[in-house]
């Protein structure tokens, strides 16, 4: 599963990790209040701490945070569903496959934010588009893994299916569908990191409405760093729950299926 | 070398029908417009039902794709395939296999994987449940019905693999080196539990393997193949009493006999 | 879990069972096989592969025509839908004039300084932390997180520090290659296998040995895919920030077209991209074949 971390494999002790975060806050705190720079861009990490209570008690934070989250789940689940039918087509018809398949490939292949212009004339500027956008950034990783998964199902099993006479529906649910299970879900852990990652995207490319991301545009277009760095932290937070679901999911399919999937 | 075959003198007394015919049985593979592989040629066996027969011979002398044929997973080859006097058309549940990798799916339990075999069986789901418990207790694994098959050994996923095989009741059962990817002790282990489940259940079986010493071990006739192009060499008959004993003289003299073969070829 | 080893069968423990009662099942009904074979003649073979070649083109093709229709038709209107001869008259006047040249090479030269930058970088910050535990516990935690910010998130902060010019391109191109490229790096080493390490530990070889001879050469093939990857992140960060802050550049093109609705401009501008994107995806995915040969692949799941 993609994980965008690599784990540790030493086992010297654990403080050192903090040494360099720890003595990075407070060279940058000793910074700011000293003036180091009076670019009004050093602003130092109590301020950030400050702006980040105002954001969250004003309820200014949960508004926009809630704004992208609607925004990206819904392109997530939009473009996970088309993304299973259109994967599952392709997984089980080889006609379809090779009618379909090269161009989808091709497809793919295009920078996904080269289609925002297009989708914003198509679209407009609101929320529209913007969920048609995301959708298909959920769509992609869906269809290949899930077409990749259905298409590597071992030839072993698929023949003990034949020997026991299972019919053309049978095999598919009884064994194509369970034996693809760990690619979907590979597939669909990515389209959520996409999903969210387009999100923000969105938000700087078509702009308005509310959302963490137009926050972070305003922020540095006024030059509120401080807004920016609370930005930043929300961002890797999420990211970091993503990547702590996709373990967690990871350790389910372990036990069940006794396999990592990849 | 000419192929040399020697049919028992008497075929065990017919019971209920059931008897595997394989009649002028050859196949090849065309590698490309002008080279052509014999895979198999002019096979011929006589299997009477209830029999125990064993296959030996190296790689590639077409063992595999016999049983492959037998099964009906290859359809194209010249001759006929007959079970009960009627040519096989295609896969069957009469006839029922167990490969060398035990090939149960991972996503099932024990339980669960043995039903497969009864998936298209007409019986109601009581009598399926029972059947496939009785057969999960003919392999002794009563007590790892709901394990997956990722938390028991290779040689008890094996068992479930014969489980799932007889549990639809075929009338041949075909099995494909299914110790090969065992260890020593666990074949040994496994070849006399097969034995015994073969005694109590009277199906015929055919068994491929390339360890002489487990086909004398099991089969009423051994059959001798040769490869290039792959066909029968002989047929031996395996005149002992069972459960048999590899240190028995007899046993021993078979064994070489059938060895013999293999030294000449080398 | 601890494997378990059930108990041997004897005959005496089987459950008694009468011969006479055992009941086959009715025999299960026997299917037609589903494919009827048919001789495979060479005229067959060849007209059935090229039927086979002909399919990818079907769909494009269609689309294409119902595209042309559309237009023609009037379906659509051109600031939503050009024509296509348009598209393709526009792509021919850019190549001609010389623009997409100019905004071509201005991309190629961005991505490529911001890539090489990153990469480097990216190998030299994995090699540090691949060789040294010591380093890998300094530096790991904090690259662990800073990596979950992901480039889009930077951008804002990144456009505060070095305002619109192109610096902040090569920076921004430069972290997105960055972080894959150094985890795959540490993955790569981390990933050894172990056998081949206790071949050398075996051999006496010294720690300088083991690094030089076996480390090094079997992490080549990861580190690879690492900056294959790399490449793919660069190339993607360049289109937004070129879409957002630049004043040439494919990227620019796109928004440029947009701005002034002319959307023959937008397509042609997309194809480009798509075009230079894959060509040089292929190029990398070929040297990767060849360096995977005979190696199990181990990092597609950092997608």
């Amino acid at each position: 599963m993609s994980t965008l971390t690599v784990a540790r494999s030493s086992q010297g002790p654990r403080y050192r990790g903090w040494v360099v975060p720890i003595v990075g806050i407070a060279v940058w705190w000793l910074a700011a209040s000293q003036g180091f720079s009076d670019s009004g861009l050093l602003v130092s990490p109590g301020k950030v701490a400050v702006t980040a209570w105002e954001q969250v008690s004003s309820g200014q934070f949960w508004r926009a945070i809630s704004a992208s989250l609607a925004r990206d789940l819904s392109g997530f689940f939009i473009g996970t569903t088309l993304g299973l039918v259109l994967g599952c087509l392709l997984g089980f018809s080889r006609l379809f496959e090779r009618l379909v398949g090269p161009s989808f490939n091709t497809f793919k292949q295009i920078s996904l934010f080269a289609w925002i212009p297009l989708i914003s004339v198509w679209f407009g500027l609101g929320d529209v588009a913007k969920v048609v956008f995301l959708s298909l950034a959920a769509l992609v990783p869906v269809v290949v893994n899930t077409c990749d998964g259905l298409r590597s199902v071992s030839p072993a099993l698929l023949e003990v299916a034949k020997v026991y006479g299972f019919t053309r529906w049978q095999t598919i649910v009884g064994v194509m569908l369970p034996a693809a299970l760990p690619s979907i879900f590979t597939g669909i852990y990515l389209a959520l990191v996409y999903s969210w990652l387009a999100t923000i995207g969105a938000e700087y490319l078509l702009v308005s409405g509310e959302g963490i991301g137009n926050a972070l545009i305003d922020g540095s277009e006024h030059f509120m760093m401080d807004l920016v760095l609370f930005g930043m932290i929300v961002i890797g937070l999420v990211g970091w729950a993503l990547n702590v679901l996709a373990r967690r999911l990871e350790r389910r399919m372990q036990r069940l299926y006794g396999i990592l999937p990849r | 070398m000419p192929a040399i075959q020697s049919f028992s003198a008497q075929t065990p007394a017919a019971q209920q029908g059931n008897g595997l015919r394989l009649e002028n049985i050859s196949k090849h593979f065309s590698a490309s417009a002008d080279t052509r592989l014999q895979v198999l040629d002019n096979v011929q066996l006589d299997i009477a039902p209830g029999e125990f027969i064993t296959i030996v011979g190296a790689s590639g002398c077409g063992k595999s794709t016999l049983l492959r044929l037998i099964l009906g997973l290859d359809e194209e080859f010249d001759g006929r395939i007959l079970l009960d006097e009627k040519p096989i058309k295609g896969t069957g549940l009469e006839r029922g296999i167990v490969f060398q990798d035990h090939r149960l799916f991972p996503w099932l339990t024990v339980e669960q994987n043995v039903a497969v075999g009864l998936k298209n069986a007409p019986l109601t789901p009581a009598q399926k449940r029972d059947t496939v418990r009785e057969h999960i207790h003919l392999v002794g694994l009563q007590d790892f019905t709901e394990s997956y098959p990722h938390q028991i050994s290779g040689g008890m996923a094996q068992r479930v693999a014969i489980a799932r095989g007889l549990v639809n009741r075929p009338s041949v059962l075909l099995l494909d080196e299914p110790f090969g990817a065992l260890d020593a002790l666990t074949r040994t282990r496994l070849q006399r539990e097969l034995q015994n489940i073969w005694q109590h259940e009277k199906i015929t079986m055919v068994h491929v393997t390339h360890d002489v010493d487990e086909a004398v071990y099991l089969g009423d006739r051994v059959v001798v193949m040769q490869p290039h192009p792959g066909r029968i060499r002989r047929i031996v008959d395996i005149d002992l009493p069972r459960p048999r004993n590899r240190s028995d003289a007899r046993f021993i003299a078979l064994r070489d006999d059938v060895l013999s073969d293999f030294a000449e070829l080398s | 879990m601890a494997r378990a080893n059930a108990p041997a069968l004897d005959a005496q423990s089987l459950p008694a069972k009468k011969r006479a009662t055992i009941e086959r099942l009715p025999a299960a009904p026997v299917r037609a096989p589903r494919r009827v074979p048919h001789a495979h003649t060479a005229k067959t073979a060849w007209r059935s592969r090229a039927l086979n070649g002909a399919l990818p083109w079907l769909l494009p093709l269609a689309l294409l025509g119902l595209w042309y229709l559309g237009t023609e038709r009037g379906w659509l209107s051109e600031q939503v839908l050009p024509p296509p001869a348009f598209v393709y008259q526009t792509l021919g006047d850019l190549i001609t004039s010389g623009d997409l040249w100019l905004n071509a090479s201005a991309s190629l030269q961005r991505v490529l300084v911001g890539f090489l930058i990153g990469s480097s970088l990216g190998i030299g910050l994995g090699l540090a932390m691949g060789l040294s535990k010591t380093i890998e516990d300094y530096l790991l935690p904090t690259f662990n997180a800073l990596v979950q910010i992901p480039v889009l998130g930077w951008m804002p902060f990144a456009l505060l520090l070095f305002g619109i010019g192109e610096p902040l391109k090569y920076v921004l191109i430069a972290h997105a290659a960055l972080v894959p490229v150094t985890l795959c790096t540490l993955q790569a080493f981390h990933e050894v296998p172990k056998r081949l390490l206790e071949v050398g530990r075996a051999y006496g070889f010294s720690q300088r040995q083991i690094v030089t001879d076996i480390v090094l050469p079997s992490a080549v093939a990861p580190i690879f895919t690492g900056l294959r990857l790399g490449f793919t992140k660069a190339w993607l960060s360049l289109v937004v920030v070129e879409l957002l802050a630049s004043s040439e550049g494919l990227g620019y093109l796109i928004a440029y077209g947009r701005q002034l609705f002319q959307l023959d401009l937008v397509m042609a501008a997309v194809v480009v991209v798509g075009t230079v994107g894959l060509l040089i995806d292929r190029g990398f995915e070929f040297i990767e074949r060849r360096l995977n040969k005979g190696r199990t692949t181990t990092t597609r799941s950092l997608a």
